[in-house]
């Protein structure tokens, strides 16, 4: 036997009555009316001796409830108090899941504190009070405290010819305390400068089915900073020139950043050096932006005084989610490294992107090495869960390479 | 479909047991003595609606993947007996039933000159997407404020203001809404306003939201702001309704939504509008008292993405061609990397920023979507579409252009290409939409036994004339609802014919129209209509465009 629920019967009986009143019809309604008029008001009469309040279901309900308590808006930032903090720590990190309360105190200071977890047991925790609303929007003043722990990062060894065979694992824990003053004097140009002090220390890998770091390298072989682990003071100074439509998801504009950045060892000297970093982003639109090519190269070196060395830790890295994805994450690391891509990218439908990518790139302990002969490649397929202003989801199946790698992450790649 | 089938049964069910009850097996006349009824008897009293507020993700994610209404191919259930729709709550019969002068098409809904200030601020705006306020001026009348977005000076409150009119005239539910013009440094604050700060909970409004407001919209070269002034509707609001069923706590509200002719008929203005926001966050029931007792009074609102207009933005190509989630185009794009490109994609517009992005070229009017699936609009059959295509039929091009020119744009192209575009879009639902039932209106059979009729297609250009036309005549019995046609029929190549004198000694006689056309295969269908015999001659009691 069907068993129909209250809504659905009131629904039948609602057009079985208008039907027969107001369609003709072979059936007679029960009670002989002389007027139209009458037979409607009797039909009304019915219904308001069966009238009961609205009562949404459970779906409905939920979707109320995130709606009334503006979750997705604390998520992607946009108001005060308590809101999940979710994604990734760092590549290869794993899915992470957290909290974080944001607060505006008057109307120039803003105090955010975060916290998150990740599945592979990677830890951060953060806390930013900036003044971003000064000289009309244009300066803004903050600090920031971070500390991270990576349980397992992956590491190879150093160079271009470093094994994947090699791969071990090593615990990375740091803390850092930074200030920084940003200016945009214009909307699409930024400069500014950071300074920090940056505590380090690095430990046995815990992924327990590769060896940890120590089993493989040393201080002398493959690994330098891992014996000692020094403080820095870390300065950086950029300029920013940023014209994309939407930071999050852009579709056309550009992006050409310029960073240099000096860490001073405070503890022996040994470690100090200096790094710089470029990256230039073209977004070419075709088709009401349905359709974007996307070009993205970055360059980035680290040079060491004589006699001392670039932590391993440290060093520009290639491979990965938004690297060479045909690669694992931090597959190569060297003093030097370029990277290239180019995507094309097309719009299934509002919420989805796809994309073809292509990547290349390569690492060498002198920029002068750099020749785009021996260049790591891949390709590959992604899909961009999105919004038009943000992708909160991507997942690129990389070839080539070292194999078919799926990367899962949250935001976009560039 | 197990509840189609349990709906179908209970049907059934609720037909038989009326039989059943009736033992001499009578059964009514089809038509009252007061049909056809020209106001919807909305007599009981309504104080007990509670306010409720539905979920805008709710409703599409049920509407785009769930269709929760009843989609049987059914007749609409408020229309009369001559198939139109009494005034109600929903609607009033303007065009198309009545005479409606220019200035009264033009003056809308509005009750009075645009308002001025000085105005004092209220409030932020927490409805909608567009940046605005609300306010109120030295009577103490209150409106809720939007403006246009900085990219495109006058596009949003223009279309507000158009769509507006249009859509009075056309019978619905709409608030006043003006266009003023706002100069930050005359506003003054009122102690109590309230703003949504960064925390998301009501704080007091500070000149520097004011300052922000206004930095974030499109300002003028005098320092003033253009913006749209929506009166606040009078009554208690009770959030707003949904495109299917019905509300459970309204005595009155007995016909499902989605088979409610002037709901149906709404997506064909949509489409000429291009109205692809024709959702239920966008409508309003107000709580009002009429002829001493309290109603639900029914309101569609917020039409600043109507026209080229996308409220804070100009309007997306994909609006009116695409709902926002579609499986096959989906999939074809994805597994075509891409190069299968949609041809919506491809139009070009004109570079006026005071329009955005509308086109008459591309548009077919039948592939017109909003942007996701509207239950009463899926309901749409060609009896729904024509009622509302002979309203529309009846806004001229002096129209179009006298209600464009209310949108006060500084370029001139702007009111050119908007009334050249909704002539042009007109003329294709008319095309379409006039000619998928017999178009025959103002059918009447004279005391001299002479039937007249209009071809409305005809008039208004949108067809030829059929070659001829055929008519069969029957006698009527309205206690029995039984038909006794006459053999043969009548051929006329005018739109007026001699009834047989056969026909014209009862109470009721029946004429049952068609045509051939090659053009318009539809107008073969009959289309019948009933006379009733009174003491000045035959009043046209009932019509029949398509069958149930």
């Amino acid at each position: 036997m069907v068993r129909l629920s209250s809504s659905t019967v009131r629904a039948c009986r609602g057009f079985a009555a208008a039907a027969l009143i107001l369609l003709p019809c072979a059936a007679a309604p029960a009670i002989a009316q002389e007027t139209r008029r009458e037979l409607l008001e009797q039909q009304r009469a019915e219904r308001a001796r069966e009238l009961e309040p609205y009562r949404p279901g459970r779906v409905e309900s939920a979707l109320m409830w995130l709606e009334r308590e503006q979750l997705i808006e604390r998520w992607v930032g946009g108001y005060d108090g308590w809101y999940p903090r979710v994604g990734s720590i760092t590549r290869g990190g794993g899915f992470a899941g957290g909290a974080g309360y944001r607060q505006h105190l008057g109307s120039h200071v803003r105090a955010d504190a975060s916290a998150a977890i990740s599945m592979r047991n990677y830890r951060a925790a953060d806390l930013d009070v900036a003044l971003p609303y000064l000289a009309n929007r244009r300066l803004e003043l903050g600090v920031h405290a971070e500390y991270r722990l990576f349980t397992e990062q992956d590491y190879f060894g150093i160079g271009p010819d470093s094994q994947r065979t090699d791969r071990v694992s090593f615990l990375q824990e740091h803390t850092e305390v930074a200030a920084r003053a940003a200016y945009r004097p214009l909307p699409w140009l930024e400069t500014g400068g950071e300074i920090g002090w940056l505590n380090l220390d690095i430990g046995s890998g815990r992924d327990t089915r590769f060896p940890s770091i120590e089993d493989r390298f040393s201080e002398a072989a493959g690994a330098p900073g891992l014996a000692s682990q020094p403080d820095f003071l870390r300065t950086r100074l950029w300029v920013s020139v940023d014209y994309r439509d939407q930071p999050g998801n852009a579709r056309s504009g550009g992006l050409y950043t310029a960073s240099w950045g000096d860490y001073s060892d405070r503890d022996t000297g040994r470690y100090s050096f200096g790094r710089f970093d470029a990256e230039a982003r073209q977004y070419f639109p075709i088709f009401d932006k349905k359709r974007v090519i996307a070009v993205r190269a970055l360059f980035a070196y680290a040079n060491n005084e004589p006699g001392g060395a670039v932590p391993f830790y440290m060093l520009p890295t290639l491979g990965g989610s938004t690297s060479v994805r045909g690669y694992r994450n931090f597959r190569f690391h060297d003093e030097n490294a370029l990277l290239l891509n180019i995507e094309y990218r097309w719009e299934a439908f509002s919420g989805l992107d796809m994309a073809l990518f292509f990547d290349a790139g390569e690492v060498r302990p002198d920029w002068h090495d750099i020749d785009l002969q021996d260049l790591n490649t891949s390709y590959g397929v992604g899909f961009r869960f999105n919004t038009y202003q943000n992708v909160f989801l991507r997942c690129d199946v990389g070839f080539g390479g070292e194999g078919t790698r799926l990367f899962i992450a949250f935001g976009p790649n560039f | 479909m197990t509840r189609r089938l349990a709906l179908a049964a209970l049907l059934a069910l609720l037909a038989i047991g009326q039989v059943l009850q009736d033992p001499t097996g009578a059964v009514s006349p089809r038509f009252f003595p007061d049909d056809p009824i020209a106001i919807d008897p909305e007599t009981q009293d309504a104080s007990n609606v509670e306010p409720w507020d539905l979920s805008d993700q709710y409703d599409f994610v049920e509407n785009t993947f769930f269709k929760p209404s009843d989609r049987r191919d059914t007749r609409a259930l408020n229309v009369n007996t001559i198939d139109e729709v009494p005034d109600s709550s929903w609607y009033t019969n303007r065009l198309g039933l009545h005479p409606v002068s220019l200035d009264e098409i033009v003056r809308g809904p509005m009750e009075r000159a645009a308002p001025g200030g000085p105005w004092t601020v209220i409030g932020g705006k927490t409805e909608g997407i567009s940046p605005g306020l609300r306010l109120r001026d030295p009577e103490g009348t209150r409106y809720f404020i939007k403006f246009d977005p900085p990219d495109n000076p006058e596009m949003a409150s223009g279309a507000e203001v158009i769509a507006t009119r249009f859509l009075h005239a056309l019978g619905y539910h709409v608030p006043e809404n003006y266009l003023i013009v706002l100069r930050p440094g005359e506003l003054a604050i009122d102690p109590d306003a309230r703003t949504v700060g960064p925390d998301g909970r009501p704080r007091a409004i500070t000149r520097d939201d004011l300052e922000r407001l206004f930095s974030s919209v499109a300002g003028n070269e005098e320092g003033g702001y253009r913006a749209v002034a929506s009166k606040g509707l009078s009554g208690e609001d009770l959030g707003p309704f949904r495109y299917y069923g019905t509300r459970p706590d309204d005595p009155n509200d007995i016909f499902p939504h989605e088979h409610r002719r002037e709901l149906r008929g709404l997506r064909v203005f949509a489409a000429w509008l291009n109205h692809d926001d024709s959702r239920s966050i966008n409508t309003r029931d107000f709580l009002v008292r009429r002829s001493g007792r309290a109603i639900v009074w029914h309101h569609l609102l917020d039409f600043g993405s109507t026209l080229g207009s996308g409220s804070t933005q100009a309007q997306k190509p994909r609006a009116g061609n695409e709902y926002m989630w579609e499986a096959r185009p989906t999939f074809v794009t994805m597994l075509t990397l891409g190069f299968y490109v949609r041809p919506w994609l491809k139009v070009e517009y004109p570079d006026i920023p005071a329009v955005g992005r509308i086109e008459a070229d591309f548009f077919q009017p039948e592939r017109w979507k909003p942007e996701y699936p509207n239950p009463a609009f899926d309901n749409v059959r060609p009896d729904d579409a024509f009622w509302a295509a002979r309203r529309l039929a009846e806004i001229s091009d002096d129209t179009i252009r006298a209600v464009v020119e209310t949108g006060a744009y500084t370029d001139p192209r702007a009111t050119e290409y908007l009334t050249g575009v909704l002539i042009k879009r007109r003329d294709k639902i008319l095309a379409r939409w006039l000619n998928l039932v017999l178009p025959v209106v103002d059918v009447a059979l004279r005391p001299d036994g002479r039937l007249t009729f209009r071809n409305i297609s005809v008039e208004k250009g949108a067809a030829t004339p059929p070659a001829e036309y055929r008519i069969r005549w029957a006698r009527y019995d309205n206690a029995a609802d039984s038909a006794t046609f006459l053999d043969g029929e009548q051929v006329v190549t005018a739109t007026e014919a001699a009834a047989p004198s056969d026909v014209l000694d009862g109470s009721f006689v029946v004429a049952e129209l068609r045509a051939e056309h090659p053009g318009h295969p539809a107008w073969s269908t009959p289309t019948r209509v009933y006379f009733r015999r009174q003491a000045a001659g035959w009043e046209t009691v009932g019509i029949e465009r398509q069958a149930n």
